[in-house]
């Protein structure tokens, strides 16, 4: 970098130390090899280029004045906010099948899955059945709850009982379907 | 004062990441691999009874896995450490003072609040909810005893993941079936010496001399006796401070031979390393390239170099590290890793003015370079910009042949479910 460097050998982890043989700033001059085997431009980075010289002694001078509209920031707004109430319990799952579409849920969409949010009587949750993660609508009366699917109008639906105590199952609540055209 | 600690530890955390986006893995024994898939880090419980051992290599238990039907998992970092993020984050919201320990460990102080037992509870359930995470809270008057709580409590499942440890009977009972080595800050050279004294439970050095302990080993280990006593040593370090050096390297995914590959794998190094140190709004005085070669544990060579002045951007570190690589390499050498530490680090912003006039233009230029190196890649596309070095080989990187998606930081990745 134009000022003088001083190659030495040094302990690096315990490990032995290897003074830099002489000349081997030369070295590193060598250009790359000629063919790249990969697509995109390389720009070849050149230590040697010519520095602009500036006098020692430079004055810096603050430069601009403050924006007017600073008085009238305000944040702009953000679909995290709207969507994720706890960063920490979210989780983003996508659908697959077709059993939700009566609850707007199409497959592919992208669910917004909070963790934390309690599970109520009708809530769309992400649910734990034999090793696999469904999506079902929650379906809780005279103490038993269900599962159950909710296609488009004319087809049939299922449910299925849960015997177990209802966190065991649950994954967490759905709170959000993004669905892109 | 009286003290209360509290250690919140995470349970199998590597499996238990993989089982919360993959239901079918619960209470089947499954295992996560370390780097290049070499050995056993993390263990399911179930995995536990089968007697496999922490660390073991993984070749040697192939054969045996499949017998058993065990699960092998290569190690999926992006996921261990978002999971990691959303728990320290939930316990920095619960608690005044949290210390964030390591990946999976946490304290928790609280000597203040009127009731440690039902908010633990609470704490425990509510990290079970939000994160999917079991854990294990261990609570005490010390760090060393919450420790050691924690340690009882994992073992004797009747305690539900929960152990209070204040009563001087009841401490002195669970020291009574814990080795000395299973202490914290115990290794075992260090519980071999103590053997040769006499010491060997537990119990045995909280009942050691404290001011003997520390003539003949150190003061550290004479606190450690004062915590068994319940007297409170370690305080809670809160605020992390500035790493004193950064390494960044690798076991390479296979043994390399050409200069070209080396410097691929280091530029890349250099870049984590730069990554770091822009991170803590450090500069780098000295910095120093290894090298590893031959058979295991094999040949370390490494070359360093003092800057003028302290240095943070990624370029200048770049070059330097380039040709220190180049001075080190032999042809015909068996490389199986390399590496780069950057240190003598200072913050960015106090370094001493250098009696030769800095070059400013090219300091700018350098810096808005090194800037778009890190920013572009995060907006659009980790392929989008890269240094040409970074281009003369890929055959450095590790091999991941078990890993699971990246559920939490991929949107191609994100975990399906069945609708």
């Amino acid at each position: 970098m134009g000022m003088k460097e001083k190659p030495q050998g040094e302990l690096a982890n315990g490990s032995s130390p290897t003074p830099l043989p002489e000349g081997s700033e030369a070295k590193k001059e060598e250009s790359f090899p000629g063919s790249f085997p990969y697509p995109g431009k390389v720009y070849r980075f050149n230590p040697q280029a010519e520095a602009l010289s500036y006098p020692l002694f430079g004055c810096r001078v603050a430069a601009g004045f403050p924006n007017p509209a600073d008085d009238h920031l305000e944040k702009s707004l953000s679909l995290d906010e709207l969507l994720i109430k706890r960063p920490a319990a979210t989780f983003f799952v996508k659908a697959s099948g077709n059993s939700m579409e009566g609850e707007g849920i199409r497959d592919g969409d992208i669910l917004v899955v909070d963790r934390a949010e309690k599970p109520k009587n009708g809530s769309i949750v992400v649910a734990a059945i034999n090793g696999e993660l469904v999506v079902k609508k929650l379906w809780m009366e005279a103490g038993h709850s269900w599962l159950k699917s909710v296609p488009a109008e004319g087809t049939k639906a299922f449910s299925m009982e849960i015997h177990e105590e209802v966190e065991l199952v649950i994954w967490g609540v759905v709170t959000a379907v993004i669905h892109k055209f | 004062m009286k003290k209360t600690f509290c250690l919140v530890d995470c349970d199998n955390f590597y499996v238990s990441c993989e089982r919360l986006f993959n239901p079918s893995l619960e209470g089947k024994p499954v295992v996560v691999l370390s780097n290049n898939d070499g050995c056993i880090v993390s263990r399911s419980n179930e995995a536990k009874l089968l007697g496999i051992p922490m660390g073991a290599p993984f070749f040697r238990w192939k054969e045996f896995f499949k017998q058993q039907g065990v699960v092998a998992l290569s190690s999926n970092y992006a996921l261990y450490g978002d999971i990691s993020g959303r728990l320290m984050q939930l316990l920095e919201e619960s608690a005044p003072c949290v210390e964030i320990y390591s990946i999976d460990e946490a304290w928790i102080d609280l000597s203040a609040h009127p009731s440690p037992e039902s908010f633990a509870r609470e704490l425990r359930e509510k990290i079970r909810r939000w994160t999917g995470i079991p854990v294990t809270l261990g609570i005490a008057p010390t760090k060393t005893l919450a420790k050691v709580a924690s340690k009882i409590a994992k073992k004797t499942t009747a305690l539900k993941g929960m152990n209070l440890l204040f009563g001087e009977e009841e401490i002195d009972q669970a020291l009574r079936t814990l080795e000395v080595d299973e202490l914290w800050g115990i290794g075992a050279r260090l519980a071999a010496k103590l053997k040769e004294r006499g010491i060997s439970k537990a119990i045995d050095l909280k009942n050691a001399d404290p001011f003997k302990i520390r003539r003949l080993f150190s003061v550290m280990l004479e606190r450690t006796v004062w915590e068994l006593r319940a007297i409170s040593c370690f305080g809670l370090e809160e605020n992390v401070s500035p790493p004193k050096q950064i390494l960044s390297s690798q076991t390479f995914g296979q043994t390399l031979f050409s200069l070209d590959e080396l410097r691929a794998a280091t530029a890349h190094f250099v870049k984590e390393a730069a990554r770091k140190l822009r991170q803590f709004g450090l500069a780098a005085h000295q910095m120093s390239v290894f090298l590893r070669h031959g058979p295991f544990p094999g040949y370390i060579e490494s070359a360093s170099f003092r800057f003028m002045e302290p240095i943070g951007d990624v370029i200048g570190l770049l070059e330097k590290a380039d040709s220190l690589l180049q001075a080190l390499y032999k042809p015909q050498r068996a490389y199986t890793k390399s590496g780069v530490i950057l240190f003598d680090l200072l913050p960015q912003s106090c370094h001493q003015a250098s009696f030769w006039p800095p070059e400013e233009e090219k300091e700018r230029k350098y810096a808005t370079l090194s800037h778009l190196l890190e920013e572009l890649p995060k907006q659009k596309g980790k392929l989008t910009l890269r240094v040409g070095t970074e281009l003369l080989g890929e055959n450095w990187r590790l091999r991941f042949q078990r890993k699971t998606p990246s559920y939490t930081s991929r949107w191609e990745e994100i975990p399906a479910v069945k609708a």
